[in-house]
C-alpha cells in the first residue's frame, strides 16, 4: 500500500457543510458547528491523503467550584466508516489534542467521552493511550453534563504530565499497522 | 487611446482672427475643457459659418461633451457627426479638417473611416508627422495590410532613432507577405545598433533576431534560416532557447533532414519531456511512426527509463499497442493511477475509447483491481469506484452508472467529484432540476470552489431556473451597488454564462409559446427579449475583443514582441468563427426566425390583456422590480431591459422584413464565409426574405465543403418545394430547377423519391444535428411519416436529454 499522508485542519466558514457528513448519522445543529468552527485548534477535520474524512472536537473542561480549566475532554471523535481503525486516524487526532492541551493551553488533563455501545473500538482501544475510565458521579464532573444525557457514555481520564502509571499494552487485535507516515 | 490632437508645429497660421480663436478652442479641447472650446468655436462659427476646421473641431468637441453639462445648448452628441460632415463638404482638402474628421471616427471605432481621413491628411500635406503613426494603427486594425508598410516607412523616415518603428516597418512587410523587405529591415538596424548595444537592450535585440529568423523561415529560404539559428546558437545570441530549437526542428523536417531534426527533438525532450507533440515528432524524424509496434514500443520503453516520472513515454504506447500487449501496458498505466489516487485517471485514458476493444480490456482491469487489491486503500476503492462510474456513464449505461456513483457517494461522502458525477448523470436522463439540485449540494461542501459554483450555476441555467443561476454565481461577482452579479458578469465578460442564459430563455420561450398555443396559459414573459440581449452582449463581447488589438499595433512594437504579436494578428483574423460567436449566432438567428414568423403577435395581444387584468399594483410593481433586478445586463442600461424596441421592430407590419435582418446579417458576415455555419444561417434568413436564388448558393456551398452534411436535406427539400410551387415567379421557379438539377440530378429526376434518397443519403446518422435537420424539413406532404419515423428513431437513440432539446427546435 502506497504511504498515507494524516493531517489535521481547522473547520473553516467554507467547509461547514462536510461536518455532518463526516458524524452521520449523527446529525448536529449548525449552531454548534458554528461552535466547534470558531474554537479553532480544538476542532479539526482529520484528513486522509487530503481528503477529509474525520473530525475531532475538544473543549475545556471545567468543574463549577473551579475557576480554570482542569484539562481539555474531546467530545467529539468521528471517522468516516471505511476510514476507521485502520488507519491510525484516531490515534493522531488524540495525539494532537493531547499535544494542544498539554503545551498551548498548559492543562494537566486529558479526557475523552466515549459511547460504549456505539463507539466499543474506542472503549476498547483508549486505555492503551494512558487512559483511565472515570466515575461521572465524581463530585468534580456533577453539573457539567458532560454525557448530554446518552445513558452509554463514559468518561476516561488521562495525566498528561506525569506518567504514574504505565499505560497497558492495547489487546493485538488493537495494534495499528506499520504505516510510514 | 489618444484623443487629443498631437501637434508638434502650430496647425494653422495665425494669419485671421478666426485662426487665432480656432487655435485658442484647440487648445481648450486639448485640455479637455469642452464647454469653453465650445463657445469660443460657437462665436467663430457665428461670424465665419464657413469656417471649416472650427465644424470639424465642434463636431469633435460635441462627441467628446457631456451632454448634461450642456443642457441649455440645443446641440448634442448626437449632432457631432453632422458638423464633421459639413466641415468635409466645406473644405475636404484641409488636413486640419481631414485630421480631426480621422480622430472623430476613430473614436466612433470606424477605424476604416478613420484610416480614409488620416490618410487625406497625410495626402493634403499635414506637417504632422504622428498622423502616420495612428493611420499605421488604423491600418493594421483593418487588415489592410497592402498600404501598411508605406505608413510605417513614412513613419520610420520621420522618427528613425527608435527601434520599435524600424521593427514595425519589418512586421508590415512581413504581413504585406514582402519577406524580403522585412529582412532588409532587420538586417539593417541590427548593423546599425551593432556597437551601441547595452545590457538593457539584448532582450528586444536578440528577439528580433529570432524574428527574422521566422521572416526567413516564412519565406521557404529554410537553409538560411537555420544557419542562421546555428550561428546564433553558437554566439549564445538567444533568450528563448525554446523557441530557437522548435523552429530548427521543424525547419530541418521542411528540409527532410530528419535525423537532424530527431537529435533537435531529442534536445527539446530534456528541456520538457511532458510536451507529447515532441514525441511524435520524434517518432516522426525516426521513420518509426508508421512501423509495427515492436520498434515503437522500444523507443517509448527507452524514452520511459530516462523520463521515468513523465507520462507520455506510459500513455503514448496504448494508442497503438493491441491484445495482450495493451492490457499489460494498460494495466501498469491504470492500476498506478489509481493507487496513488489520481481523480483523473479516466480522463487520461478517455481517448483510448475510441478503439472499442480497448473499452472492454480497460473495464476487465479496472472491475478486477476494484474487487481485489483496491480495497486495501479506502481512498483507492473511491477512485476506484469512481473511475467504474464514469466508464459506465461513457458507454450510456446509466443505471450502472447511478449505482456505482452511490456507491462512492456513500464510501466516501467527503468527495466532491462523485456528485459531479451523479449530476452529469440525471442531466443526461433529463432530470434537470435534480441534477441541479445535487450539484448545489456539492457546491455546499466546499463553498470556495469556483468550479463547483460555475457548475452549479450552469446546472440551473440548463435546468431553466435561470433567476437561482444568478443568485449562485453572484456569491463570486463584485455586486457593489448591484443586487446581484449579473452587471459584472457582463463586465468581467463571461461568455459562457451569457450564452448559457441566452439560450435557457430561449428555451423558456419556448415553452411559454408553446402553451399559448394549446391555450394551456396566458403567461407572457419577456424571454425572448432577454434570449436576445444575452446573446447580443456575447456579440458585443466578441467585437471589444476585435476592438482590443488597437493598443497592441503600436505596443507590441516598443516591447518588441513581434512573434506574439503576429499570433495576435492571426488569432484577430479568425476571432469570430470561435464556437461561442457561433453558438451566439445561431441562438440569436433562431431567436430571430421564430419571433419574425409565428406568435408574436398574438402574444403581445395577450400580455396586453393579462396587464390590465393585473388589479394589485403595488405587487405587480413588486413583480416588475425583481425582474428587472434579474434581467438588467450591462453597467449602462436603464431603459428597454427587455430589448422590446428590437422586437418591435421584429414583429412590426410597417418595417420592410430587409431592414428586420440587417443588424443580424452584419453580425453574420463578419464570420468566416466559407464555413459551414455561415452557409446555414444565411439560408435560413435568405429563405425568409424569399431570396431563393442566394438560398441556392449556400447550398451550393455547403455541398463542395461537406456534401454529406446533414443540413443539405433540409435545405434541398426547401428549395426544391420552392422549385415546384404554384405561387412563386415562373423565372425563379426555372433558375432554381436548372441549378438544383445541376448540383442535385439524383434528387431531381422525375422518378426518384426524394425522401428515401435523403434519408440515405444525408439522414443517415443517429446524431443531434441530424434530427435538427429533419425537424427543419417542416415537411407536411404524404411523405411526412417516413421522416417523423426516423426522428423518432433518432430520439430513441439519443440519451433522453439530447432527445428531449430536439423538442425545442420543432
Amino acid at each position: 500500500m502506497s504511504k498515507v499522508r494524516i493531517a489535521l485542519d481547522d473547520l473553516t466558514v467554507n467547509n461547514l457543510g462536510l461536518f455532518n457528513l463526516i458524524t452521520a448519522p449523527e446529525e448536529y445543529p449548525q449552531s454548534y458547528i458554528q461552535e466547534c468552527k470558531e474554537s479553532g485548534e480544538l476542532a479539526q477535520y482529520i484528513y486522509f491523503n487530503e481528503v477529509p474524512v474525520g473530525v475531532i472536537v475538544a473543549r475545556p473542561i471545567q468543574p463549577t467550584k473551579s475557576k480554570s480549566p482542569v484539562g481539555l475532554v474531546i467530545e467529539l471523535l468521528s471517522v468516516l466508516k471505511s476510514y476507521r481503525h485502520n488507519f491510525d486516524l484516531e490515534n493522531e487526532a488524540i495525539a494532537y489534542i493531547e499535544k494542544i492541551g498539554k503545551e498551548t493551553k498548559h492543562l494537566n488533563f486529558g479526557y475523552i467521552l466515549i459511547d460504549k455501545e456505539a463507539n466499543d473500538w474506542l472503549y476498547e482501544f483508549i486505555p492503551s493511550r494512558g487512559y483511565i475510565e472515570e466515575d461521572l458521579n465524581d463530585e468534580l464532573y456533577k453539573g457539567l453534563n458532560l454525557t448530554k444525557g446518552k445513558e452509554n457514555v463514559v468518561l476516561f481520564k488521562k495525566d498528561l504530565v506525569n506518567k504514574l502509571k504505565a499505560p497497558p499494552m492495547p489487546p493485538q487485535s488493537m495494534q495499528f499497522p506499520q504505516i510510514s507516515t | 487611446m489618444s484623443k487629443r490632437l498631437p501637434v508638434r508645429k502650430p496647425v494653422v497660421s495665425l494669419g485671421s482672427k478666426d485662426d487665432t480663436q480656432f487655435s485658442e478652442a484647440l487648445k481648450l479641447y486639448d485640455s479637455k475643457q469642452y464647454k469653453k472650446s465650445l463657445k469660443i468655436l460657437d462665436t467663430v462659427l457665428k461670424k465665419n459659418s464657413q469656417h471649416a476646421p472650427s465644424l470639424a473641431l465642434k463636431g469633435l468637441v460635441l462627441n467628446y461633451c457631456d451632454v448634461s453639462d450642456i443642457t441649455s445648448m440645443t446641440t448634442s452628441k448626437s449632432e457631432a457627426e453632422s458638423y464633421i460632415l459639413k466641415a468635409l463638404s466645406k473644405d475636404d482638402s484641409n488636413h486640419i479638417v481631414n485630421h480631426i474628421a480621422g480622430i472623430y471616427y476613430r473614436a466612433l471605432k470606424n477605424y476604416k473611416e478613420a484610416c480614409k481621413w488620416y490618410n487625406a491628411s497625410i495626402e493634403n500635406k499635414s506637417p504632422n508627422k504622428s498622423i502616420l503613426r495612428d493611420l499605421s494603427s488604423m491600418q493594421a486594425q483593418i487588415g489592410d495590410f497592402t498600404k501598411l508598410p508605406i505608413s510605417r516607412l513614412a513613419y520610420l523616415e520621420d522618427q528613425p532613432g527608435y527601434r520599435a518603428n524600424w521593427t514595425g516597418a519589418a512586421v508590415a512587410h512581413h504581413l504585406n507577405g514582402d519577406y524580403q523587405a522585412a529582412e532588409k529591415v532587420l538586417t539593417r538596424i541590427e548593423e546599425l545598433v551593432e556597437d551601441k548595444l547595452q545590457p538593457s537592450d539584448l532582450t528586444e535585440h536578440y528577439e528580433l533576431l529570432l524574428y527574422k529568423v521566422k521572416i526567413i523561415g516564412d519565406s521557404g529560404d529554410f537553409k538560411r534560416a537555420i544557419e542562421l539559428i546555428n550561428q546564433l546558437l553558437e554566439s549564445k545570441k538567444y533568450y528563448d532557447g525554446l523557441g530557437l530549437l522548435e523552429l530548427k526542428a521543424h525547419y530541418l523536417i521542411q528540409l527532410n533532414e530528419l535525423k537532424s531534426a530527431s537529435l533537435v527533438y531529442r534536445e527539446l525532450l530534456k528541456r520538457n519531456p511532458d510536451n507529447v507533440e515532441y514525441y511524435y515528432k520524434l517518432e516522426k524524424t525516426l521513420g518509426i511512426s508508421n512501423s509495427n509496434s515492436e520498434i515503437r514500443l522500444k523507443l517509448y520503453e527507452k524514452l520511459n527509463k530516462f523520463y521515468p516520472k513523465s507520462d507520455p513515454p506510459k500513455f503514448i504506447p496504448l494508442t497503438f499497442l493491441k491484445g495482450e500487449e495493451f492490457e499489460i501496458h494498460a494495466q501498469e498505466y491504470i492500476i498506478s493511477q489509481l493507487s496513488r489516487g489520481v481523480p483523473s485517471t479516466f480522463v487520461n485514458v478517455k481517448p483510448l475509447y475510441k478503439n472499442k476493444e480497448n473499452i472492454k480490456t480497460i473495464f476487465n482491469i479496472v472491475d478486477e483491481f476494484f474487487y481485489g487489491d483496491a480495497k486495501e486503500n479506502p481512498l483507492t476503492t473511491a477512485w476506484t469506484a469512481y473511475f467504474l462510474t464514469q466508464h459506465y456513464y461513457h458507454i450510456k449505461d446509466y443505471e450502472y452508472a447511478l449505482k456505482m456513483c452511490d456507491f462512492t457517494i456513500n464510501h466516501t461522502p467527503t468527495l466532491i467529484e462523485p456528485y459531479i458525477m451523479k449530476a452529469r448523470i440525471l442531466k443526461r436522463q433529463n432530470q434537470l432540476i435534480e441534477a441541479a439540485e445535487i450539484m448545489e449540494y456539492a457546491r455546499k461542501l466546499d463553498l470556495q470552489d469556483r468550479f463547483i459554483n460555475s457548475k452549479t450555476t450552469k446546472y440551473y441555467l440548463r435546468a431553466n431556473e435561470i433567476n437561482k443561476a444568478i443568485d449562485t454565481i453572484s456569491i463570486f461577482t463584485k455586486n457593489d451597488d448591484s443586487p446581484n452579479g449579473l452587471k459584472d458578469l457582463h463586465t468581467m465578460q463571461s461568455i459562457w454564462f451569457l450564452i448559457e442564459s441566452g439560450e435557457a430563455y430561449f428555451r423558456l420561450y419556448k415553452l411559454a409559446n408553446a402553451k399559448l398555443e394549446k391555450h394551456i396559459s396566458e403567461d407572457v414573459d419577456d424571454d425572448d427579449g432577454l434570449s436576445y440581449k444575452r446573446f447580443k452582449s456575447v456579440c458585443s463581447i466578441f467585437d471589444e475583443f476585435h476592438d482590443d488589438q488597437l493598443d497592441f499595433h503600436q505596443y507590441c512594437m516598443r516591447k518588441a514582441t513581434p512573434r506574439a504579436y503576429m499570433t495576435m494578428i492571426s488569432w484577430g483574423q479568425n476571432l469570430y468563427d470561435q464556437g461561442l460567436y457561433i453558438r451566439s449566432i445561431s441562438g440569436m438567428t433562431n431567436l430571430t426566425m421564430s419571433v419574425v414568423s409565428n406568435t408574436k403577435i398574438f402574444k403581445k395581444e395577450v400580455k396586453s390583456i393579462t396587464k390590465k387584468s393585473k388589479k394589485d399594483k403595488k405587487e405587480e410593481r413588486e413583480r416588475r422590480d425583481l425582474l428587472i433586478s434579474y434581467s438588467a445586463g450591462s453597467t449602462n442600461e436603464t431603459d428597454d431591459i427587455f430589448a422590446e424596441l428590437y422586437l418591435q421592430k421584429l414583429t412590426s407590419s410597417k418595417i420592410k422584413d430587409v431592414e428586420k435582418l440587417e443588424s443580424l446579417v452584419k453580425l453574420i458576415n463578419k464570420m468566416d464565409s466559407n464555413s459551414v455555419i455561415t452557409q446555414i444561417l444565411n439560408f435560413k434568413l435568405n429563405y425568409y426574405l424569399k431570396k431563393y436564388v442566394i438560398c441556392y448558393q449556400s447550398l451550393k456551398n455547403l455541398n463542395s465543403i461537406q456534401p454529406k452534411n446533414s443540413n443539405i436535406g433540409w435545405m434541398f427539400l426547401k428549395l426544391y418545394k420552392v422549385a415546384k410551387s404554384e405561387d412563386e415567379l415562373e423565372p425563379i421557379k426555372k433558375i432554381l430547377i436548372v441549378s438544383l438539377t445541376k448540383t442535385f440530378p439524383e434528387l431531381m429526376d422525375d422518378k426518384a423519391d426524394i425522401i428515401d434518397i435523403l434519408l440515405s443519403t444525408y439522414f443517415t446518422k443517429d446524431d443531434f444535428e441530424t434530427g435538427r435537420s429533419i425537424i427543419e424539413c417542416d415537411d407536411d406532404d404524404d411523405d411526412n411519416i417516413k421522416l417523423i419515423e426516423r426522428l423518432e428513431i433518432i430520439q430513441n437513440k439519443l440519451d433522453p436529454y439530447r432527445s428531449n432539446y430536439l423538442n425545442y427546435y420543432k
